[in-house]
């Protein structure tokens, strides 16, 4: 059954006194509960903007979402508070996602406050510390500030935060896109796992096609606010239909000097036959 | 005798914490015609490296020696240092937009480089054009009277390699260049940049990068950087297959690739130091699964590894074959 159902979605920007710029164009999709769908786009594609419009930090034009019988945007009451419970977003930049004056406990707590989830201070902060070992930091780690973690450190943090009220759908924006790549394949494991533990839904929204065909077991492929293809991991990188799809993935540079040259002699190939 | 010499360069930098190194005994040669890419995660002191090479900021403390054709850049004035910068050495930085003035034509800005140097008006605005087309700006003549912010990603940095490329430098530093650019307009940067090299047989150019796919498709040869050190150079070809430090081997683990899908990466631990928080020995050592108690003590020089190669690790023998 579908998690989350994305159907006809637009939303126009209206710049003020330029001209308009429709960055979703009815867009829809389908994330069944339990699987990492992906979305896949270059800067601008829209892609962003559907993540927000999904997590309500932002309002379709048309179109609707609906998340597990809640209508996202016309949510109130109780049931915008369960989608505002369940539905948690993970940012690309864990410098501006964590507000600085908080601790660590504080902010991973801050959500099981708000939905009253633990009955006392004592139970929160015990879940705070189940959640910090979780994501691979430490009990000790709740007093200190975002400051004085790295990166990767601080989207483990994020992470915490959002697992920390128990959701359901995981929206992840360019979760690793900031990171090293030593510490990247920490996040992406991470991610993997909790999903497994936790029985997520994600949608993981990237520009990575190496890190979203590691992860994603659905891809959908969106430019210029549409969607062009949508399909499973291995038809989409490895029978990529549609021409936007396969341009995209020949751009993608191959981590190995032997690939470079066995393209260069298909090409040749191919001119002489 | 290389055309570019690097001898134990080191960066300095004061903060309130004291004087801060931030790139340590880095050596490195290039011949004309090379392609070189230096590689390392952010903090690892590649960026600093090669604007040390321009003595592009002031307030570093640079010791050490750097050679081009036999002049020593360290001890020119700075009024001589104009006339290498851009003449002798030209550098792509990673944000087109910063690099180029929003108040002024791309004509003019391609064009300056060789203004400053003397060459009349006309000649150079011509020169500039054919610079421009070369490089595969379309109707480059009427784009010169263009402003930046008429310009997509791509063709700004197109505009910043003409500028680069436009006094004939000898050595040409690309600063991830396509780092901010989308994965379609990246691979046109690389192929221009390659077109570029293929076309400048004498240009030598030194690619900064952290993305070890683009080192695969551009460079011959691979200096990898950790903590502000250089810890191995090599050929692509050997760092891709046998890679000798076991940083190197890890980071290759650790790289999600469209090409090898794997059930699950193999992350480095820990993350990479500051250089305010570099550890002693190898640098490398409290993240490396092969370290012995030597290697928290002693700092491993470079020595020779393969034909090509250097590598500065202790264990460096006998991780080739455990990797391998």
């Amino acid at each position: 059954m579908s998690l989350l159902r994305v159907s006809d979605v637009s939303r126009t920007f209206h710049p003020g006194g330029k001209t308009p710029v429709p960055a979703l164009r009815e867009v829809s999709l389908s994330i069944e509960d339990g699987e990492t769908f992906g979305l896949v786009g270059e800067s601008g594609s829209g892609k962003s903007t559907l993540a927000r419009c999904v997590v309500r930090l932002e309002h379709p034009d048309a179109g609707s979402i609906v998340y597990d019988g809640i209508d996202v945007a016309r949510a109130g009451g109780s049931e915008l508070s369960r989608l505002r419970r369940e539905v948690q977003m993970v940012f690309q930049d864990p410098y501006a996602s964590l507000n600085p004056r908080m601790t660590v406990g504080d902010l991973v707590g801050e959500g099981m406050l708000i939905h009253r989830l633990e009955r006392s201070e004592e139970a929160r902060r015990q879940r705070v510390v189940e959640l910090l070992t979780m994501v691979g930091l430490e009990a000790a780690d709740a007093k200190r500030y975002p400051r004085s973690f790295s990166g990767g450190q601080r989207q483990r943090i994020a992470i915490a935060r959002a697992l920390a009220v128990r959701p359901r759908l995981l929206v992840c924006d360019e979760p690793v896109s900031a990171l090293d790549v030593s510490v990247q394949a920490q996040v992406i494991n991470l991610l993997v796992d909790m999903q497994a533990q936790l029985r997520l839904t994600m949608l993981f929204i990237g520009h990575n096609l190496a890190v979203i065909r590691h992860i994603c077991q659905r891809v959908a492929v969106i430019s210029s606010g549409q969607i062009v293809e949508t399909g499973s991991r291995d038809r989409i990188f490895d029978h990529p239909q549609h021409p936007y799809t396969q341009a995209l993935l020949e751009a993608v540079p191959i981590p190995d000097p032997k690939a470079k040259h066995h393209g260069h002699a298909e090409v040749i190939h191919a001119n002489w036959s | 005798m290389s055309l570019l010499e690097v001898r134990r360069l080191c960066v300095d930098v004061a903060t309130r914490a004291g004087q801060l190194r931030l790139v340590d005994d880095f050596e490195l040669s290039l011949e004309p015609g090379d392609r070189v890419a230096l590689v390392g995660e952010s903090g690892s002191g590649k960026t600093v490296t090669a604007r040390a090479l321009m003595r592009l900021d002031p307030h570093f403390a640079l010791s050490g020696s750097v050679r081009l054709g036999g002049t020593e850049l360290l001890a020119l004035k700075e009024r001589e240092m104009v006339r290498v910068r851009g003449s002798r050495i030209g550098m792509v930085f990673q944000d087109p937009m910063d690099a180029l003035n929003p108040l002024q034509t791309i004509g003019e800005q391609v064009s300056e480089p060789l203004r400053i140097r003397g060459v009349p008006r006309k000649e150079a605005l011509d020169r500039a054009r054919m610079m421009l087309d070369e490089l595969g700006v379309v109707r480059a003549g009427e784009r010169m009277q263009a402003y930046p912010h008429e310009f997509s990603g791509g063709m700004r940095q197109r505009v910043v390699l003409a500028m680069a490329l436009i006094a004939e430098p000898d050595v040409l530093i690309a600063d991830e260049p396509t780092t901010a650019l989308d994965v379609r307009v990246q691979k046109q940067v690389l192929d221009l940049l390659e077109e570029v090299a293929e076309r400048r047989r004498k240009l030598s150019v030194l690619l900064i990068t952290h993305d070890l796919a683009v080192v695969a498709g551009f460079a011959q040869r691979v200096v990898v950087m950790y903590a502000g050190r250089k810890v191995e150079e090599c050929s692509t070809m050997q760092l891709f297959e046998h890679p000798s430090h076991p940083y190197t081997a890890a980071l290759l683990r650790a790289l999600p690739r469209i090409d090898r899908p794997v059930d699950r990466l193999e992350p480095i631990a820990g993350f990479p130091p500051s250089p305010a928080t570099r550890p002693a020995g190898c640098a490398f050592h409290p993240r490396c699964r092969l370290a012995i108690e030597l290697c928290a003590r002693e700092r491993p020089i470079l020595r020779p590894c393969s034909e090509s190669g250097e590598v500065a690790c202790h264990l460096a023998q006998p991780v080739v074959q455990a990797v391998g």
